[in-house]
């Protein structure tokens, strides 16, 4: 083991918007270091989920440790923690930060600062980091480092004249970004003899080790047998392994010591006892208080997920409960639907949370899934005093019995040039947003800050933000609490039968509307039968909107040449294939992309 | 047992058709014509004679007369050297007007073909261009005057309805002047757009160009009480004939009659199978022209498919059904020893609720509705 000097370890993430080159800086840093060979480095290090790579998103918080002989001829430790880049995963990303001592901004030298960069980097002081900015992509014709860094000192308030020029992408510049690590991000601090306090940041389930947590010492130091609590959770356990992350490996150590980050691994059997957040400590020398700023991470989106072949639904069980085991903020249980069978109300910190689940269930379990509409969690308050926390539409109490019902409300920033501001405006109004004010950033871009109700944005707002400004709008929000609100169950009936699975919950301004659009939609995605069958959208047994698809009146395959039988018989089986994928609602069939379509009701370019 | 042989050739593809046919130089011609006498030649020793009793032949395309009537009769004489041909035994050959003189059918005549099935699809030159034909209405008159002069007293004609913009009066127009000319038999199709046609490429993102489905139904529903009332009966889903006229060859497909199928990309269905020769004319060629033609590779078929019990007992079904008398209920019970109902007794009852079949348990008899027609795959695909 190497010897052990605080004042040599620098612990820092990058902070970015997305696209605006993060993962790229931490794969030529690492590269630069020397630990990776360029023949070993696989594009984008840090970002190890195939579905991460693929999306060009950092979804789970990854570290790796690195080694830097630096120009005063001292090597230093580096923990590099990456954070992940989106706004579902805010808490995450805060707890990334309360792991570091310091922080990278990068910015876009063409784009300039966005309205992640901002969140991301309040985010950053707020924990107290030393942050130091870094221009990225200097080789584009459109890059303006000048203005980027004025913008910087302007906006931010930080240094930003001596920010390093680079490129990650072709490798330009990183010895400045290294250098400055060194120069610019203090060493930790914290006492080794103190008792154990460590801030758990991240936690993994692997098959062999159980879980592997992943934190940040404060004080004290731990090693094999050290028997461990976690604070919140409650959770006991004897430390079977610590070590550090190599490049995509765990390399064991004999201790991990105050200021250092690196993993534990006790024989803990599930990410549920191994919070984001919480403090590790000694169990026969505890330190006296938990670290700040641990809280039980809420999902905030529900949908209901169901096998699209019913004798699949165990498979759909197993899949749950194994990413569960590596994902402490997915939650579900089972509910059935009169439409789609058995199934699960799964709950998720945000729309892109839910659509990595959704994707990975497909992908790495091979299940074919019908998901319903997703909702937020809506407070029901009844006429006997009751509240309810209401998950599924389907289970809103009788109308009679409500007194009223409360919704989450965000506040939002959104980042636009100055031309479209008008047509953002226009799309918050009508999405019930309250106009908190605007600030230019410079001559043509503002800030936009809007109150927005959280049902109006999980579904496409971000694409109906990016196509009304031609993609430059950039967007971010946080939970505000609830408040009263006007909102009506709206109905489905196919064939004069409701379908459960169709139901949701919309404020009764916008009910007529997304009715007439949802029968529109269904209209083109069931297909004929045999007889009419009238789509209708109800409120309250009130029909507000009504559409009729059209009976069967041909359905034939004349011409038969030469006695090719085998065609036809394949012609058969596809139409008959093609409806075994369909749910029967009464003496309907309807497919399952009808339950999808209604997700994306947004028409308007 | 039938025979079918298939000429893959045409004149000019027309720009809705899907089925296997070319444009080919003369030479390429005569070299298949041989490659499928030695085609013929090699079922002929290697099939018992008791098997070799033919029913029927039919000629079909492609357009058979491309290669000439001389051609089409070596053919013919090739197959009753090598099979027997039955007394009474329907010979059909398909051919396009304009391809084809007084003389080539006199000499088709003579050589022992006793029927005609001649693609018009419509009788309105305008129509006939946008198809992509290569004959006008007054080329068919001709041809057809002329197939009687030779003697031809059982004739088929093909109509297409639901061209582009025709409409119901359009469509009336040509099947009355067909009428007129009292062919025994009228095939009528409502147009399909076959994938990879141009016709598809055209109209598959425009179906307002075609008539709509109402309009579809009206010409369907015309034909069969036109053609009524000029006695030709519906005898299968879209096929009419006077009484006696029926075309033999392909009701036995529908009544799973065992067929030989020859030439290039022919299908079959003997002792159970089903298969179908490849579609590749070159490998075709170099398969069956050598003179031995005794070297015969399995892989020359694309598709060969021994049927199971359940596969037969759905073909008994869904190919039975595409004729107007429908499917027998003892004659289930002869072919596969279980009823009928036994099988099949959920799907029939719910069908015949939905109005798309009628059970006529005295008469023997299950068979489709005018409706149940129309929605013909709908009623089959319950049988899969």
């Amino acid at each position: 083991m190497q010897q052990y000097d605080q004042s040599k370890i620098r612990n820092f993430c990058i902070v970015a918007h997305i696209d605006h080159g993060k993962s790229t800086l931490a794969d030529r840093i690492i590269e630069k270091t020397g630990l990776l060979t360029s023949r070993e480095m696989q594009a984008q290090v840090l970002d190890n989920m195939e579905l991460e790579r693929e999306r060009g998103i950092t979804i789970k918080a990854q570290t790796v440790r690195i080694v830097y002989k630096a120009k005063d001829g001292e090597e230093y430790i580096f923990n590099l923690i990456d954070t992940p880049g989106h706004v579902d995963f805010n808490y995450e990303v805060s707890r990334a930060l309360a792991a570091c001592d310091g922080a990278i901004l990068v910015v876009d030298a063409a784009q300039g600062i966005e309205a992640q960069t901002l969140a991301n980097v309040y985010l950053a002081l707020d924990h107290d980091l030393d942050v130091f900015p870094v221009i990225n992509k200097i080789d584009l014709p459109s890059a303006e480092p000048d203005r980027v860094k004025d913008e910087i000192e302007d906006v931010i308030g930080i240094e930003a004249q001596d920010a390093p020029l680079i490129s990650a992408k072709n490798g330009i510049g990183i010895e400045d970004v290294l250098e400055q690590i060194v120069e610019k991000i203090p060493a930790p601090k914290g006492d080794p003899d103190a008792p154990l306090s460590a801030l758990i940041f991240d936690s993994l389930y692997d098959s062999y080790k159980g879980v592997i947590i992943f934190c940040r010492l404060m004080e004290g130091r731990v090693r094999k047998g050290t028997k461990i609590k976690m604070m919140a959770t409650g959770a006991s356990a004897e430390v079977v392994e610590v070590g550090y992350f190599g490049a995509g490996q765990f390399i064991p150590c004999e201790e991990l010591a105050a200021g250092m980050v690196g993993y534990i691994t006790a024989s803990i059997k599930n990410v549920k006892d191994t919070a984001v957040g919480d403090t590790v400590t000694d169990v026969d020398n505890p330190c006296e208080k938990p670290l700040p700023g641990y809280k039980k991470v809420n999902s905030m989106v529900y949908c209901g997920m169901y096998p699209a072949d019913g004798a699949k639904y165990p498979d759909l069980r197993d899949a749950l409960e194994k990413l569960q085991l590596n994902d402490a903020s997915l939650n579900y249980e089972p509910e059935t639907s009169v439409a789609l069978g058995f199934g699960f109300r799964c709950g998720f910190l945000g729309l892109l949370h839910l659509e990595i689940i959704q994707e990975r269930l497909e992908r790495e379990y091979n299940l074919d899934l019908v998901t319903t509409a997703p909702g937020v969690i809506y407070k029901v308050h009844k006429t006997n005093g009751e509240v309810i926390e209401l998950t599924n539409p389907s289970n809103l109490p009788d109308p009679a019995e409500i007194d009223y019902m409360e919704e989450p409300i965000v506040t939002s920033e959104i980042m636009v040039t100055t031309e479209f501001i008008g047509s953002i405006m226009e799309l918050c109004q009508e999405r019930r947003g309250v106009y908190l004010g605007m600030e230019y950033m410079e001559e043509t871009r503002a800030l936009l800050r809007y109150e927005l109700p959280l049902n109006e944005i999980i579904y496409d707002f971000f694409d109906a933000l990016k196509s009304r400004s031609r993609g430059y709008a950039s967007f971010d929000y946080e939970l505000k609490g609830y408040e009263q609100s006007e909102l009506v169950k709206l109905d489905i009936l196919i064939n004069k039968e409701e379908v459960d699975a169709l139901s949701f919950i919309v404020h009764k301004d916008s009910a007529y509307d997304r009715g007439r659009k949802m029968c529109e939609k269904l209209k083109d995605e069931i297909p004929r039968h045999l007889f009419e069958i009238p789509i209708q959208a109800a409120v309250g047994g009130k029909v507000i909107a009504r559409e009729t698809v059209k009976a069967m009146r041909k359905d034939v395959l004349a011409k038969c040449y030469g006695g090719d039988i085998t065609r036809k018989k394949k012609l058969l089986e596809k139409q008959k294939e093609g409806k075994k994928r369909m749910r029967q609602i009464g003496n309907v069939e309807i497919p399952q992309s009808a339950f999808m379509s209604v997700l994306k009701l947004d028409d308007r370019k | 047992m039938e025979l079918y042989i298939h000429i893959p050739f045409c004149v000019r593809k027309c720009k809705y058709c899907d089925f296997l046919s070319m444009t080919a130089d003369e030479e390429t011609r005569e070299r298949y014509v041989k490659a499928l006498m030695g085609e013929i030649a090699y079922y002929g020793r290697h099939m018992e004679k008791k098997d070799r009793i033919l029913e029927t032949v039919y000629f079909g395309g492609g357009t058979p007369t491309v290669i000439g009537a001389r051609n089409l009769i070596h053919i013919l004489d090739c197959i009753k050297k090598c099979f027997q041909v039955k007394d009474g035994c329907e010979i059909t050959v398909e051919l396009n007007p304009a391809t084809i003189d007084g003389e080539g059918l006199k000499e088709l005549h003579k050589g022992g073909v006793n029927r005609l099935s001649i693609g018009l699809q419509s009788a309105h030159n305008e129509e006939l261009r946008l198809l992509g034909r290569i004959h006008s209405y007054e080329d068919f008159l001709e041809v057809f005057g002329k197939a009687r002069e030779a003697g031809f007293d059982n004739i088929n004609v093909d109509l297409i309805s639901a061209l582009p913009g025709q409409s119901v009066g359009d469509y009336q127009d040509s099947l009355q002047k067909v009428m007129r000319l009292k062919p025994e038999h009228i095939s009528a199709y409502s147009l399909i757009l076959e994938e990879g046609t141009p016709f598809y490429n055209t109209y598959v993102n425009h179906p307002e160009l075609l008539p709509d489905e109402e309009t579809d139904r009206e010409m369907y529903h015309l034909t069969k009480k036109v053609l009524k009332e000029a006695g030709y009966e519906r005898y299968e889903i879209s096929n009419y004939a006077k009484p006696g006229f029926e075309s033999k060859h392909n009701s036995g497909y529908w009544k799973r009659v065992p067929y030989l199928g020859t030439g290039l990309g022919a299908s079959s269905f003997m002792e159970g199978k089903r298969f179908k020769n490849g579609t590749n004319l070159k490998e075709y060629l170099q398969n069956w022209e050598k003179e031995d033609g005794n070297i015969v590779h399995e892989d020359r078929f694309d598709e060969f498919y021994a049927l199971s019990r359940q596969d037969e007992m759905a073909e008994y079904m869904y190919l039975g059904l595409r004729m107007s008398r429908g499917v027998s209920i003892k004659g289930f019970f002869k072919c596969f020893g279980k009823g009928l109902f036994d099988i099949y007794g959920r799907e029939l009852i719910k069908l015949e609720k939905e109005g798309l079949l009628l059970v006529d348990e005295e008469g023997d008899r299950v068979y489709l509705t005018d409706f149940g027609m129309d929605v013909s795959n709908y009623v089959f695909e319950r049988f899969l």
